[in-house]
């Protein structure tokens, strides 16, 4: 143990390691506050540059802006009334009204305090639970994880978008792209048609660009500038500590709901942050206050928001299952660095696994003063208009595409996806169980032969343990779940409260 | 029909195509089966056809969701459809316009190169998506593609391509 901290402190602590987490924060809260950059957008436009990097500062870069993302789009949700992330959207119903009222820097503060805070929280549950999570995962074997994944992809089918079917439906396009390549087993060839630039496969990055930022720069070339909310108002004085002691069972409660929503594969922010922030309303004094500018609105909404941060990567580190894109990101950077998560990792790369949590806690703090600071500076950055702002995204999708294998065929498969992203954009297809699925596509196949190989074609392998049935019988649960929510929302008009809407 | 209920049909009836298409021609022509394989479920091409069979059940079910279903609330989003009208080109025509670039880029990047295609690129997209101030437009045109360039060369230690150009560097 010791001897693997002392390894884990000789992996962290360098210049590098503080350098990046600290950029990473910046650059995630600037494109975080900028309305039409989302945090995956962000993280797949900084991934080509960790490249070079080694892994535990590359990892660290993209978790420092995942978290700067996440604060990020709190402050034009208070400012200009626009959140720069779907998760802050539930901020916009108290902070702005705040911001109208000559009280933006009080909201901006406490959004600010309630993030960290949440985040610190779900940090240390990460460091908590994904190890004792991974000790358990070291009794899986290709049946287990065969039947994990089919249950991750099911709840991220099911809750990314409006409807289950068509989350299935962009799952199963896919685990199609993913079968691209060199068959596992035999070798032979698998929809190449002659192509040797097929062979490996697709690579994950270009894909990964192609359908999260090139749709957003088509679909708003059809557009007239932005809409912007009411003009900046006065910032008004800052929060108080007895008004944050005030909001502090709130953010507390708000981190746990988000940690435990986090940890759930494919939930994300946005429900988190509105669960929050309706049981904070129910608990309240004064209820009839939400929605008219309630600091305590403000906490609950950030802390839902920003305490899934660390929880998402639960899944990830102790399994090896991405929970949202944007573990699927950092899924794809652990993979080019040649590692693998999952209860191997812990096994075998302890001491990097340690060096990660101490980068992660330290994000916690970064994010506090950098979150000072933008406060006072990175509001203006959301008026970048999107005029000037996508060529620039589009040419460091270019370069990005282009750096991953040094190939300009690369660039190509960039641009087809993004054309499917478009078409899914429009035909209302979350795209995100569709990257999920390409990510965990070789790895459901692989489990799924190797199951198959270990029980001379018997399928009933697939239920040899009360792990594999728990698996079934989720899956189930989580599908009679979301149908009857979509019968409930027909019968009723009303949306269902368990998708992200896309 | 609603604007929803529309595009739920065209998925369902696009993807119960690709699904047939995809069991009929795309899978037996695009998958090498060899012919030593005796568990039928670990040939290369099983995966594939279960995929492709779960597209067209689950299209199937996304038609039978259309007719059966109501649209919840919400769902529909009329405002942001709304945005669509401008004044100059219709919206379909724009993206067929800003996709044929964004291909046309490509084919010629493998001539002039990544750095001077964006340089080209970059004033071209930002006039086309509204922007009139030269002053934002030339600077960041010419060194953003050159300061990415040197990033990458320098740091990541990755060349991009120059194309005609690297003969003069």
């Amino acid at each position: 143990m010791i001897e693997n901290i002392s390894y884990a402190l000789d992996l962290f602590l360098s210049v590098e390691n503080f350098l990046v987490i600290g950029i990473g924060v910046l650059i995630g809260t600037i494109i975080g506050a900028i309305p039409g950059m989302t945090t995956p957008m962000g993280v797949a436009l900084v991934l080509p540059f960790t490249f070079s990097m080694p892994p535990v500062t590359g990892i660290l870069l993209l978790l420092g802006v995942y978290k700067g993302g996440l604060y990020g789009g709190s402050l034009t949700a208070i400012l200009i009334k626009t959140p720069g992330t779907p998760a802050a959207s539930c901020t916009v119903l108290d902070g702005y009204p705040m911001a109208q009222k000559g009280q933006a820097r009080k909201a901006l503060d406490i959004a600010l305090y309630s993030s960290c805070v949440a985040d610190l929280i779900s940090n240390i549950s990460l460091i908590l639970f994904a190890g004792v999570l991974a000790t358990f995962a070291l009794r899986f074997g290709p049946p287990e994880f065969f039947t994990l994944i089919v249950f991750s992809l099911t709840i991220i089918a099911g809750v990314a978008g409006p409807s289950l079917t068509k989350g299935i439906l962009s799952a199963c396009l896919g685990l199609m792209l993913a079968t691209v390549g060199l068959d596992l087993v035999y070798g032979t060839d698998r929809f190449i048609f002659g192509n040797f630039e097929l062979m490996s496969g697709l690579n994950f990055i270009p894909v990964l660009i192609g359908l999260f930022a090139l749709p957003e720069i088509i679909d708003r070339s059809t557009r007239g500038p932005r809409i912007g909310g009411a003009q900046r108002s006065q910032l008004g004085g800052g929060a108080t500590l007895a008004e944050f002691r005030k909001t502090l069972k709130s953010v507390v409660r708000g981190s746990f709901i988000g940690v435990i929503l986090g940890a759930i594969p494919g939930i994300g922010g946005a429900p988190a942050a509105f669960l929050s922030y309706s049981e904070a309303r129910r608990n309240s004094k004064n209820k009839e206050n939400f929605g008219k500018g309630e600091l305590e609105g403000v906490a609950a909404a950030e802390a839902g928001n920003n305490g899934v941060a660390g929880a998402t990567m639960i899944p990830l580190l102790a399994l090896g299952v991405p929970g949202d894109v944007i573990t699927a990101v950092i899924l794809g950077a652990f993979m080019i660095h040649g590692l693998r998560p999952g209860p191997i990792l812990f096994e075998d790369n302890l001491p990097m696994v340690y060096a990660l949590f101490m980068g992660i806690l330290l994000s916690s703090f970064y994010l506090l003063i950098i979150g000072k600071i933008a406060i006072r500076g990175f509001s203006k950055v959301a008026l970048i208009p999107n005029r000037i702002l996508y060529p620039i995204v589009f040419v460091l999708c270019v370069y990005g595409a282009y750096a991953v294998n040094n190939n300009i065929f690369d660039i190509l498969v960039m641009l087809c996806m993004g054309l499917v992203g478009y078409l899914m954009l429009r035909l209302d297809i979350p795209v995100a169980p569709f990257l999920i699925a390409f990510v965990l596509g070789p790895l459901l196949e692989d489990n799924f032969r190797q199951s198959l190989l270990l029980s001379d074609g018997s399928l009933s392998i697939f239920v040899r343990n009360l792990i594999c049935i728990a698996f079934w019988i989720l899956t189930a649960l989580s599908i009679f779940v979301l149908v009857r929510s979509r019968i409930e929302a027909s019968r009723t008009g009303k949306a269902s409260t368990l998708t992200t809407g896309g | 029909m609603t604007n929803k209920k529309t595009k739920d049909l065209i998925t369902a009836i696009l993807f119960i195509v690709l699904g047939l298409a995809a069991i009929f021609s795309l899978i037996p022509s695009g998958v090498i089966v060899p012919g030593s394989v005796q568990i039928s479920a670990l040939s290369p091409d099983f995966w594939p056809y279960t995929i492709a069979w779960g597209v067209v059940i689950s299209s199937c079910f996304l038609l039978l969701e259309t007719f059966t279903l109501k649209v919840p609330e919400g769902d529909e989003d009329a405002s942001e459809d709304a945005e669509y009208k401008l004044a100059t080109l219709p919206a379909t025509l724009r993206i067929v316009i800003l996709i044929f670039a964004l291909f046309l880029f490509y084919f010629a990047l493998t001539t002039v190169g990544i750095v001077a295609g964006s340089i080209v690129l970059m004033p071209a997209m930002m006039l086309y998506f509204g922007e009139r101030k030269w002053k934002y437009i030339i600077p960041l045109s010419i060194l953003i593609p050159i300061g990415l360039y040197l990033f990458f060369l320098h740091v990541a230690g990755i060349p991009m391509p120059l194309g005609i150009f690297e003969t003069l560097l």
